[in-house]
């Protein structure tokens, strides 16, 4: 995989087998003032990890929120173009954004607990869906364990969620998330706010998770972008300017803009 | 950095860094600092001044056989002994004030929780001013249109279908008010000057409920509503006591246009139809009769105090609950 930057012009995505499970089609989100997508077209698979990386404010966080309609909670940002979720578009009329961020989760930056119990937090979407108790604890628990946290805190579920160390509390948000069912799962730098060895628990965590879920992560750090993403997409000043395996991306860049990004000349 | 002249070994590390030229200890308060700090005395100083002008002037009457107790009695001529409980007018604010400050609390509850979700930014701020408004009316006006126009209303109308339809409640049932004066009408009264408080109250502990919280619910695919009501007021929920609180000081407090609605009368009601009174509006409206009669004078001054006690009580637990005196940090999700 060390060929010459191949010189075509189509920056197309890399075939993949199956269809995709969420894609953008010329997306572009403008603000009152300018825009800050422009025309952006990406595609991801199912099960599997997606890194979009890039620099400080060239619209990665923008993006990943439009994937589930979080975009449209108060930010007075305008969406064009489409995202599909499984070939519908999510911003079509008559769609229900709830029932689109049931089926796309995201994880914060900051782990943001809700100040309850543990148990309570995890429950929390299945609670709003009115889910018999049973089940509740079931899958309150199968999705501790997928976050890799049942064997820390199992014990303790009356705890309140504040009293978790950050990189508890961060993948205690993904079981949380994890809980709703969802499809996909959009991360935007998940670990940006922790220590290495809680990071690291949470990057592996993203090996378990791309056996089920297609998982979307926002990173600012390149070398987690190589060893979680299969693809990566690199955006610059609002728009795609290359999407291909990480690899690749990284080894060789078929842009200049990627080259002396990935080899670190700015950003 | 300092230049290293290539080839030269690096200079030893020098001696230890000089001590701070300023010590750690060198007050730098700045001189307008020393002469505003005393500004911070001027509310605790006049409340202070009040409280012990009330007390100095009460002696007579303080801690007389029934203060505490559930009589009133006044005697002008003064052929019969005087006695001055003021318990009777404490409970009787308290019916008029309980009723009105739990319709404000919903009312404002809801268009809090409407300002913050639901509406529209301009319908939102409308409703604001408008709640604001409300607050910047003189109580004697609402005591005006209370007397004028809502008495007769409340005679005719108002009481008879409530007590049509809940009459089987206790304190609901007859006898009616004809006239239309008594605790219902200071209840109905005393709404609109408590929903000014609560609401603003109400409104911003909401607003200060972090959006990463919110944002965090809705992203679990949870409706605003949900997220209102599983996170929001659960977040805010101190604020939202402290608003009661403050809305129930408001109450108990107002005198005057309770005083042109209320009927005086002074006895515990038998329903929320009839004549009462409360601390307050007594005070108030007693006051030129003690002109003449000194022991009621000081009777009246000792009441006061009890309603400057419970006033600042409420205000003090309410401000603290709803974090109006200090910058409340509610924190979600607590980074490491
Ligand atoms: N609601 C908004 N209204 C106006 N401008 C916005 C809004 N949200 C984001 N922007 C602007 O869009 C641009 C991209 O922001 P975004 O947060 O997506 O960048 P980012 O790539 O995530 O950056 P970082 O790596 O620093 O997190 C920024 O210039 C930002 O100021
Ligand atoms: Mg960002």
């Amino acid at each position: 995989m060390n060929g010459s930057p191949i010189a075509s012009g189509a920056p197309a995505s890399p075939p993949s087998p199956e269809p995709p499970v969420v894609a953008t089609e010329h997306l572009v989100v403008r603000s009152r003032e300018r825009v800050i997508l422009n025309d952006v077209s990406l595609a991801f698979p199912d099960r599997d990890v997606t890194a979009i990386i890039g620099p400080s404010g060239c619209g990665k966080t923008t993006f990943i929120r439009t994937l589930n309609r979080m975009t449209e909670i108060g930010s007075g940002l305008m969406v064009r173009g489409r995202v599909l979720y499984r070939g519908q578009d999510i911003y079509a009329r008559g769609v229900n954004p709830v029932i689109v961020r049931q089926r796309i989760g995201m994880v914060f930056q900051r782990p943001v607990v809700f100040p309850m119990s543990i148990f309570e937090n995890v429950a929390f979407g299945l609670r709003i869906n009115r889910v018999d108790e049973a089940t509740v604890e079931r899958t309150v628990e199968s999705c501790l364990r997928r976050a890799g946290l049942w064997t820390e805190i199992g014990d303790d579920l009356d705890r309140s969620g504040l009293t978790l160390s950050g990189g508890q509390q961060q993948r205690l948000c993904i079981a949380r998330a994890l809980a709703v069912e969802p499809r996909v799962l959009l991360m935007d730098e998940p670990t940006a706010s922790l220590d290495p060895v809680a990071a690291q628990k949470v990057e592996s965590l993203l090996f378990e998770l791309r056996q089920n879920y297609a998982v979307i992560i926002v990173t600012h750090n390149l070398q987690q972008a190589a060893r979680v993403a299969t693809r990566t997409a690199f955006l610059y000043e609002g728009r795609m300017i290359e999407f291909d395996e990480t690899k690749r991306l990284f080894e060789s860049p078929r842009e200049k803009l990627t080259e002396n990004y990935v080899t670190g000349r700015f950003g | 950095m300092r230049e290293v002249p290539e080839g030269q070994p690096i200079p030893p590390a020098g001696p230890a860094p000089a001590p701070p030229a300023v010590p750690f200890s060198a007050s730098r308060t700045p001189l307008v600092q020393w002469l505003l700090s005393p500004i911070a005395l001027i509310p605790l100083l006049l409340v202070a001044f009040v409280a012990i002008f009330l007390l100095w002037k009460s002696q007579l009457v303080w801690f007389g056989p029934s203060f505490f107790g559930i009589n009133y009695f006044f005697d002008p001529t003064g052929l019969q002994p005087n006695q001055f409980g003021v318990t009777l007018f404490v409970v009787d604010s308290l019916i008029v004030a309980l009723p009105a400050l739990a319709i404000a609390a919903g009312l404002s509850l809801a268009m809090a929780v409407s300002i913050v979700v639901y509406l529209p930014p301009m319908p939102g701020r409308v409703l604001t001013i408008l709640t604001n408004l409300l607050a910047g009316i003189p109580s004697v006006v609402y005591g005006i249109w209370g007397y004028v126009v809502l008495a007769p209303y409340f005679g005719s109308t108002v009481q008879p279908a409530i007590f049509g339809f809940l009459g089987w409640i206790p304190g609901l049932g007859g006898p009616l008010s004809p006239g239309g004066v008594g605790s219902l009408l200071a209840i109905f009264i005393l709404i609109f000057m408590i929903v000014p408080i609560t609401t603003a109250v109400m409104r911003e502990s909401l607003r200060s409920v972090p959006h990463d919280l919110v944002e965090a619910g809705l992203a679990l695919g949870a409706t605003q509503w949900e997220v209102m009501r599983r996170i929001r007021l659960r977040v805010a929920r101190r604020g939202l006591w402290g608003a009661a609180f403050l809305g129930l000081g408001r109450a108990i407090g107002e005198s005057v246009a309770v005083a042109m609605v209320i009927g005086a009368s002074v006895w515990i009601p038998p329903n929320v139809y009839a004549p009462s009174t409360t601390l307050a509006s007594f005070i108030f409206y007693q006051l030129d009769s003690s002109f003449y009669y000194p022991v009621l004078l000081q009777a009246l001054i000792e009441f006061s105090l009890v309603l400057l006690g419970l006033a600042v009580l409420l205000n003090l637990i309410g401000q603290r609950a709803s974090g109006l005196g200090t910058t409340v940090v509610v924190t979600g999700g607590n980074g490491p």
